[in-house]
């Protein structure tokens, strides 16, 4: 048989073939389609999580992040387990410190946590209390909140050392058990407005920021743990303990370091207490790579020792 | 869509109405002319191959009734452009005279031998029949539109989105394994 024999031959091929072959373009194309296009959507997709991704987990609405290099920070809600519902408020603060006699915050309130309100706050505050006047950067009026900041009894602004910090937001303060009742000393916080108390700046704690090798103490540990979907940080101290706070809270390119304050107990043992539990939400809990932990003696807040822990 | 065409083209054509025809070069006259100008190589002997096959399906319908429309035009005008392009190779061999006189001669030789070539024939086009259909319906339609409709490599490369090497080498690898096929079932 040759060629041409073949070529004839194959006329009386089944008119399904013949048929088939007419429009091989639309139907092969239709079916590259159905893979090719779910196929490049779900690429495009993984490529636009992969790039806001980590924003997400940093950006808050209504926030723009400071500056790389700049005290950068971030809303840190530590919940107290016996004011669960009221931290819950989204209250985010940026305060500066300059000195225990005066006081300049900026304040961002969302009530419901999804709206925000600036707000600017200027305090003059005396030897133990303060107030502060309230208005909106945008000229809105919003009634004059009353802050008070409260020294501990038996400090004045003489023998304690000007305390500052540096943007520092929903700074939350975590009593300790057996706090709740306690006598005016531990009334150095407002009520929705925390001011946090770090050493002025300058005096920089004896071996540098990642610890006092000069102090043959024993050092405290920090551990991440969850239980029961309840995120938090548990420190051991060596030493007891009357008050824990979060001073500080910094998120820089995903990579969080938390500041905790310790109130030194030396004098009240009925309150001590070598473990602290703080707990966080979620995403800061896994963000969170450093730990410092600040010890102040509570008669007076000076600063003992100061240590970073690293986690992983 | 285009079976309701058809069946209109179907009903005209009962009826008689020359109407029939213009619709079927609409509908199909693109195609028809591509298959025919492929294997003939010219605009003219394609037009020519066209109205031989509008001729041939005016007179077959009725009585026949096609399955499918342009299938059936399709191996017509495929048909009628297969005998052009014999004819024009007998004329280019010089032989006009002779490949008459082999015609008539044809018609004397034993009607056996006509019968075992329609046997070998029918057989071997059951065979191509059952190869193409273990085949993917990608890879017949590529043969089928090389083989049955003679598209060049670059045509084909366009219809199936790939490269005209990509193409050739499909071929290839297709003939061989009709090759084999064939070649077990005892036909080559």
């Amino acid at each position: 048989m040759k060629p041409f024999d073949l070529m004839e031959l194959m006329s009386d091929l089944p008119d399904t073939y013949i048929e088939s072959a007419a429009e091989p373009t639309a139907k092969h194309r239709t079916i590259r389609m159905r893979y090719i296009l779910p196929a490049v959507a779900a690429c495009l997709a993984v490529v636009m999580l992969a790039a806001i991704y980590p924003k997400l987990r940093v950006n808050e609405p209504g926030r723009v992040d400071p500056p790389v290099g700049s005290a950068a920070s971030t809303d840190l809600t530590a919940v107290d387990p016996e004011n669960s519902s009221e931290k819950s408020e989204s209250v985010t603060t940026s305060a500066t410190v300059p000195s225990i006699g005066s006081m300049t915050a900026t304040e961002t309130t969302g009530a419901d946590g999804s709206s925000a309100t600036t707000v600017t706050t200027t305090a003059k505050t005396s030897e133990s209390t303060g107030s502060a006047a309230v208005t909106t950067t945008d000229g809105a009026v919003i009634p004059p909140q009353q802050t008070t900041v409260s020294r501990p009894a038996g400090t004045d602004a003489t023998d304690s050392p000007p305390l500052t910090t540096s943007r520092t937001e929903t700074t939350v303060s975590v009593p300790m058990e057996g706090e709740a009742g306690a006598g005016p000393s531990e009334n150095y916080q407002t009520e929705r407005l925390t001011v946090t108390r770090r050493p002025l700046s300058g005096i920089e704690p004896p071996g540098g920021s990642e610890g006092n090798p000069t102090n043959t103490d024993p050092q405290p540990d920090a551990e991440l743990l969850t239980r029961g979907g309840r995120y938090y940080l548990a420190i051991n101290l060596p030493y007891p303990c009357r008050y824990a706070t979060v001073s500080d809270a910094v998120l820089e390119r995903g990579r969080g370091h938390l500041s905790v304050v310790v109130l030194h107990s030396e004098s009240d043992p009925a309150c001590e207490q070598f473990r602290i539990e703080i707990d966080l939400p979620e995403e800061i809990f896994y963000a969170i790579r450093t730990v410092n932990v600040t010890k102040l003696r509570r008669s007076t807040f000076e600063q003992k020792d100061d240590v970073t822990l690293s986690i992983y | 869509m285009i079976d309701t065409d058809e069946n209109k083209i179907l009903m005209l054509l009962n009826a008689r109405n020359e109407q029939a025809l213009r619709d079927a070069v609409t509908l199909y006259g693109d195609l028809c002319r591509s298959v025919a100008r492929e294997i003939t190589g010219s605009d003219d002997d394609a037009e020519e191959s066209l109205n031989d096959a509008l001729l041939v399906m005016w007179n077959a319908i009725p009585p026949a009734k096609p399955e499918h429309l342009r299938a059936y035009l399709l191996r017509l005008v495929r048909n009628a452009a297969l005998d052009r392009y014999r004819a024009e190779r007998s004329e280019k061999r010089g032989c006009g005279q002779m490949s008459s006189a082999l015609h008539e001669l044809e018609e004397l030789l034993p009607s056996a031998d006509s019968v075992e070539r329609e046997l070998d024939r029918r057989e071997m086009l059951r065979a191509i029949s059952e190869f193409l259909g273990t085949l993917e319906p990608r890879q017949r339609d590529l043969f089928m539109r090389r083989y049955w409709y003679a598209a060049s490599f670059t045509d084909l490369s366009q219809l199936f989105g790939m490269t005209e090497i990509n193409v050739r080498v499909t071929l290839s690898r297709l003939r061989k394994k009709m090759q084999n096929y064939l070649r077990k079932e005892g036909l080559l």
